[in-house]
């Protein structure tokens, strides 16, 4: 039988019912104090460690993991270089010779142009019709 | 006797006065100022949807014919295109910059301008698919009279400007290549694009405008601005990082010494505008090495580094537009043979315009549809030969 069935038939049979009492507690906590004591004075927690197999076997998933961890770690922004910074610009100053010369070492004219309809379209629409006939129609005859 | 002289003269001045101070009461139109009409255009002007946008960059690319849809959108922006025609015939234009607010000056009107321009192409080709061809070379006209309206104030203006002359001659050559040679169209055409090329923008003017400014930029109070803007990773890579620090830092002596070594950059880069395509290309890539090279080691030559336009670029798409415009009026001219023999001419018209790459002819070779115009030397920045192809309508 596998160990295993021995401790699963012990446990079924009742016979892990057992009688405690501050006598056998006391006995208990002495053999785990002293038990302590030889651990401190014997061979280290990691030599134990590194000798079991199982032991081994973790160890290598847990580099391996944080190996994988850190390759998928998505690679921390590029510094910036100082010079460049994100100037919240207003549409007004987005049609500055500066912001339309930037705009063209980016892109060419067609960056330039895609700034400036930006800035437009920031700035809002504008009156399609605007003779004098239709803002006299806009005003009542006012 | 003399009393009644008296009364007369009283008279004459009388009328004389009333019409003097009636005729200042007329508003004379068009004004004197093109900007005017252009920003009265450009505030009635009903900007077309992405899809009717696309739309018109594939008719200028040739890939579709006029439809309803770009119909519509002339016709709803019929005034625009009557103000903008009426303004580019006006002499002067005053876009009314502020100059003393140096690289913050506003330039709203370039984009709009471009956006006119390229309803007017789409006008010009909806007009030469009906049959008008004079018509439809009139808007290109316009285009080019805009050109010389949008002007050399700044370098980025300039190049609006010589994207503008380059559609215009562009659709010139399309339109040129499916009318009839109508002799006295061709004739009228190669008048208006001589007169056209006299006050055309100049690199020249440009370049000493930029100076000028930026000079005006390099002081401690407003260069700290100007750099963040315009240096480019491409600067901290070659000059290193500690330059930006070292402008930041820089007391008077600093800036005094980049305004004296940016001026004598700006003075050799004007100087070559007077020179041949080719050696001017070279000096131009010289000279830009170099400012690389000294702003490493020497801190009057930083500020240059940044600021100096790419001149030689700005000189090869200055020589191309030229070169373009030249190839359209070399074609006219062998149009004109045609028109008047009836045949191609076996080698190019004595006079023709040249090519500004080479300063040489252009190579004449006649083909199965027509003729082309090769140049002779090479656009140094693309490592590239230009021909232009025109066909004869039969």
């Amino acid at each position: 039988m596998k160990p295993t069935d021995n401790s699963e038939n012990f446990v079924r049979r009742g016979k892990a019912k057992v009688a405690t009492d501050p006598q056998m507690d006391k006995r208990v906590l002495d053999d785990s104090f002293a038990a302590m004591d030889e651990t401190a004075a014997g061979p280290s927690i990691v030599r134990m460690i590194a000798h079991g197999r199982a032991a081994k076997i973790v160890a290598a998933a847990v580099i391996i993991i944080a190996v994988g961890l850190l390759m998928n770690q998505p690679e921390p922004p590029e510094q910036k270089p100082p010079n460049i910074g994100n100037v919240t610009k207003s549409p007004v100053e987005m049609l500055s010779a500066m912001s339309l010369n930037m705009a063209y070492r980016r892109g060419g004219l067609e960056a330039m142009d895609d700034l400036s309809n930006e800035a437009f379209e920031k700035l809002g629409s504008k009156p399609a019709g605007v003779s004098v006939r239709e803002l006299l129609t806009g005003s009542n005859g006012v | 006797m003399k009393t009644k002289n008296n009364r007369n003269f009283s008279r004459i001045i009388c009328v004389l006065l009333i019409v003097l101070t009636s005729a200042s009461l007329v508003e004379a139109y068009p004004p004197d100022n093109a900007a005017v009409l252009y920003y009265k255009a450009f505030l009635i002007l009903k900007e077309p949807g992405e899809e009717v946008k696309k739309m018109m960059t594939d008719l200028r690319k040739g890939k579709i014919k006029s439809n309803d849809q770009i119909r519509q959108c002339l016709d709803e922006n019929r005034h625009v295109l009557e103000f903008v025609e009426t303004a580019a015939d006006v002499r002067e234009c005053d876009w009314g910059h502020d100059i003393s607010k140096g690289f913050d000056v506003l330039m709203p009107e370039l984009s709009r301008i471009r956006l006119t321009a390229f309803m007017l192409t789409a006008k010009a080709q909806t007009l030469a698919e009906e049959g008008d061809h004079k018509a439809a070379l009139g808007k290109c006209l316009t285009m080019h009279k805009m050109a010389r309206h949008v002007s050399d104030s700044m370098i980025i203006s300039y190049l609006v400007s010589v994207a503008l002359n380059s559609l215009a001659n562009n659709h010139i050559q399309d339109i040129l290549s499916s009318m009839p040679q109508d002799l006295e169209v061709l004739a009228w055409l190669r008048g208006q694009l001589a007169d056209a090329s006299v006050d055309a923008p100049s690199i020249k003017a440009a370049m000493e405008r930029e100076k000028e400014m930026s000079i005006q930029e390099i002081r401690k109070e407003r260069i700290t601005e100007t750099i963040l803007e315009m240096s480019s990773e491409d600067f901290v890579r070659n000059v290193g990082a500690d330059a930006l620090e070292k402008i930041r830092k820089g007391d008077a002596q600093f800036f005094e010494d980049n305004r004296k070594y940016y001026a004598g950059v700006m003075d050799e880069v004007i100087a070559a505008t007077d020179l041949s395509y080719q050696q001017a290309h070279r000096k131009l890539q010289t000279l830009s090495a170099r400012i690389e090279k000294d702003a490493k080691t020497n801190h009057a030559a930083i500020v240059a580094a940044v600021l100096t336009p790419a001149s030689s670029r700005v000189r090869t798409l200055a020589t191309r537009k030229k070169t373009l415009l030249n190839a359209t009026r070399a074609a006219i001219e062998i149009y004109i043979v045609k028109a008047k023999t009836g045949r191609l001419p076996e080698k190019l018209p004595a006079g023709s315009p040249k090519d500004l790459f080479s300063g040489k002819d252009f190579e004449y070779t006649k083909t199965k549809e027509g003729f082309t115009l090769r140049c002779r030397g090479k656009d140094l920045d693309k490592d590239e030969i230009y021909q232009y192809e025109f066909k004869v309508a039969k």
